[in-house]
């Protein structure tokens, strides 16, 4: 048994940190708001050319074969950075569903490439129950993957697709015209949502490990009442708790990362719930209460923790909401006896 | 990252498994201390006779001479077993392993770990709680030995134990920490007066410990004069993790019980309930990562020390929130369950105070892991 990263895993994840240092320089997140998907775009084809989109993707469909915590590595590197992809939504989830719930190679190998592909939800960004209406995370051009009435994956082009006026600038959602789908009920569909799971968790963490850096680092230089406020013990407290959240929060999410693709599936889905379920608290706490340390300026539109604060909100909601991952824990304490 | 079993370690589980089923008895946990304890005591000799007690110390000191991980296992199949609770007192070994003279621990740490000889914790006082550094109880050289007087408070399982491992203050003239210097203190020396304290679920578990001109042998020092905030440090930083305490396993059988006692209580439970039951299971699940994680850097040898309050208040937290359910969920009072869970429940409010309160764990992390300027 070993729990720590490999040496690999640690330079993959110092590698994306240098290229979201280079691409995301200056504040380049905020203006992506509108700017019309050019950094997005931008982001996207470099995370292809270093065949990070396709780590989920086996070497024999042209991906680069990796595992899920080398996926959540980056996935987290990225929410530390707030890049404005959709990495969690197509290179995590969508690639889980084309590969466990199928496979379905041609779009594997596409996905591998770039192309783009939204996983489709219900409305309350739920596991669609009957019919699916939202595309998670959409960019323009993309297709739906989906579990047909059959329990089958399914990759469906979404003509007439429009944006939805929702929380997130970053992560748009788009309003597709109905789709029948169902939610996970094989094996291998509920592995691939507990690795969908995982990775929104990973990237969650990688938010509330940028905010909690935000803060401190603004407690630190900002002085009130002739010194630092990072010396009042209200805010040292705050960035405990945040700190707390954030390494508790990784610890879950590196060994879920592992579980979900190696241990048996009840299991895994126990421990991804367990990582979505405390990652998204804890990171929509972190994001909150780094607001709270930055004073006025943490509620302006020009600085990006609101930013934080709405990736959060959006992805502990992905894939069966906040709720589902709880529910689904608090049944399996129950059936404990 | 990878959490399967080496051969070794599938072994090892293997022959744990074994051992639990014939040992683990069938009988539910009695709440009372008072009833608990010859049954604790019981099951943890039965423990160190079994060779799975002080997993990764050297065999000529009691231990196993096993690596930290085995230390993960015991704690999962422990839980699995839904084995008693496992006297948390092997913190107290820590510093006698690792500041001991070879004879003390010959002499203190098979007896220790074997639970044939019951130590507790003489640190806290009344004037002297989170600030332990200002404690007043003194030791005075006299020749080869230490004369000790002064009051100590709050010591856990005092009025079953042997041996307290006491923090005293040897030179006066040094500021705060640098002053003090730890003693092993045989209880029934002369001069030792130990009244139980009653805890607010009726258990007489900690102790009052009265010392008054106590003479105990040079030998009997633990480390150097001014040693003793190392060896504060290197108990309390044990204290904090779910492993070392045997917490882990205990909540993992609370979960279990918890749930028993909802399906006898046959009251449908609603959602609100579900979900906060639901972020219970979670944070245990998040616990037994992060115990897993802290070991494993504990075997690489990176960890430095403040961050054990990250595994002190996670620990708080799984307590609090899996006690805090119960009495969501245990509305039934024609049941069998409620004032047993209450106990519980109270108890768990301790965990935030003990072994460094949270608001002190809190200060720590911001000053000494954050950076934040004091
Ligand atoms: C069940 C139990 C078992 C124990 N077992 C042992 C034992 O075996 N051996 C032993 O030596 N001790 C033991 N203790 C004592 C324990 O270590 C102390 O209770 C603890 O250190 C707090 O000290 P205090 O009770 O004097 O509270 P105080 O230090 O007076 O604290 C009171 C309140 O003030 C807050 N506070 C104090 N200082 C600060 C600060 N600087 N910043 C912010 N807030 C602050 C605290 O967080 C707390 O909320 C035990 C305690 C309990 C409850």
């Amino acid at each position: 048994m070993r729990f720590a990263l490999t040496d690999d895993q640690l330079a993959l994840g110092s590698v994306v940190n240098d290229v979201c240092a280079q691409l995301f320089a200056d504040g380049a997140v905020r203006e992506a708001r509108d700017d019309g998907g050019a950094l997005r775009a931008k982001a996207w084809s470099t995370l292809v050319e270093l065949d990070l989109v396709g780590l989920l993707v086996p070497e024999e469909l042209g991906g680069a074969g990796g595992s899920v915590t080398d996926a959540c590595v980056v996935a987290e590197v990225l929410g530390k950075h707030l890049a404005p992809v959709p990495y969690v939504g197509t290179a995590i989830a969508a690639a889980a569903m084309l590969r466990y719930a199928g496979p379905e190679q041609d779009a594997l190998s596409g996905l591998a490439r770039g192309e783009a592909f939204s996983v489709l939800l219900g409305r309350h960004l739920e596991e669609p129950a009957a019919e699916a209406q939202v595309a998670f995370d959409w960019t323009d051009g993309a297709r739906g993957v989906l579990l047909d009435p059959d329990g089958r994956v399914r990759v469906v082009d979404l003509p007439g697709t429009t944006l939805l006026d929702d929380i997130d600038p970053l992560h748009p959602l788009g309003r597709i015209r109905p789709v029948p789908a169902i939610g996970a009920l094989e094996d291998g569909a509920r592995r691939a949502r507990a690795i969908a799971w995982t990775g929104a968790a990973a990237l969650l963490t990688g938010l509330a490990a940028g905010a909690l850096d935000q803060a401190v680092e603004y407690a630190r230089q900002r002085e009130q009442y002739g010194r630092p406020i990072g010396s009042f013990q209200a805010v040292q407290h705050l960035c405990a708790d945040m700190l707390v959240d954030v390494e508790t929060s990784r610890s879950i999410v590196h060994g879920a990362s592992w579980t979900v693709q190696h241990a048996p599936v009840e299991e895994a889905e126990r421990v991804a719930s367990a990582a979505k379920s405390h990652a998204g608290a804890a990171a929509v706490r972190t994001c909150e209460s780094a607001i709270q340390v930055l004073g006025g300026i943490g509620v302006t539109l020009e600085h990006d923790a609101h930013l934080r604060l709405r990736t959060a909100h959006l992805h502990q909601a992905a894939f069966g909401g906040a709720d589902a991952p709880l529910l689904l824990l608090a049944a399996r304490a129950l059936e404990r006896t | 990252m990878d959490l399967r079993d080496s051969p070794e370690e599938a072994r090892f589980r293997a022959r744990l498994r074994t051992w639990l089923a014939e040992n683990v008895p069938d009988e539910p946990e009695p709440t009372r201390l008072a009833d608990r304890w010859p049954l604790t005591l019981d099951f943890q000799r039965r423990l160190y006779q079994g060779g799975w007690v002080a997993l990764t110390y050297p065999v000529e000191v009691g231990g196993q001479g096993l690596g930290v991980m085995e230390e993960a296992i015991l704690s999962e199949e422990l839980g699995r077993a839904n084995a008693p609770t496992v006297l948390p007192l092997s913190h107290l070994a820590r510093p006698l392993y690792t500041l001991g003279t070879e004879e003390q621990k010959r002499r203190y740490l098979p007896a220790l770990l074997a639970a044939t000889e019951i130590w507790c914790q003489g640190f806290s006082e009344p004037m002297a709680g989170s600030d332990l550094a200002s404690l007043r109880t003194r030791a005075v050289r006299e020749g080869d030995e230490w004369v000790l007087s002064g009051h100590k408070i709050w010591t856990s399982y005092g009025v079953f134990s042997d041996y307290c491992l006491l923090l005293a203050r040897t030179d006066p003239g040094e500021k705060a920490h640098r002053g003090i210097s730890a003693f092993i203190v045989p209880l029934d020396s002369p001069g030792v007066t130990v009244r139980a304290i009653v805890l607010a679920n009726g258990d007489e578990e900690f102790a009052e410990v009265y010392l008054d001109d106590v003479r105990v042998p040079h030998d009997n020092l633990l480390g150097r004069p001014g040693d003793g905030w190392q060896v504060a440090m290197e108990v309390i930083n044990h204290e904090r993790g779910a492993v070392d305490t045997g917490y882990l396993p205990k909540f993992d059988r609370y979960l279990t019980e918890l749930a028993a006692a909802v399906k006898e209580q046959q009251t449908p439970v609603d959602r609100a309930t579900l979900r906060a039951l639901g972020e219970a299971a979670a944070s245990l699940e998040v616990l037994r990562m992060h115990c897993l994680r802290t070991l494993s850097d504990r075997a690489s040898g990176v960890l430095s020390g403040p961050e054990s309050s990250v595994d002190k208040l996670l620990m708080t937290a799984v307590e609090q929130k899996l006690t805090q359910v119960s009495m969501a969920l245990l509305t039934d009072t024609t049941g069998a369950h409620r004032a047993r869970w209450f106990d519980r429940y109270l108890y768990g409010r301790a965990a935030s105070i003990y072994g460094g309160s949270s608001q002190i764990q809190r200060n720590i992390l911001a000053q000494r892991r954050l950076g934040l300027p004091r």
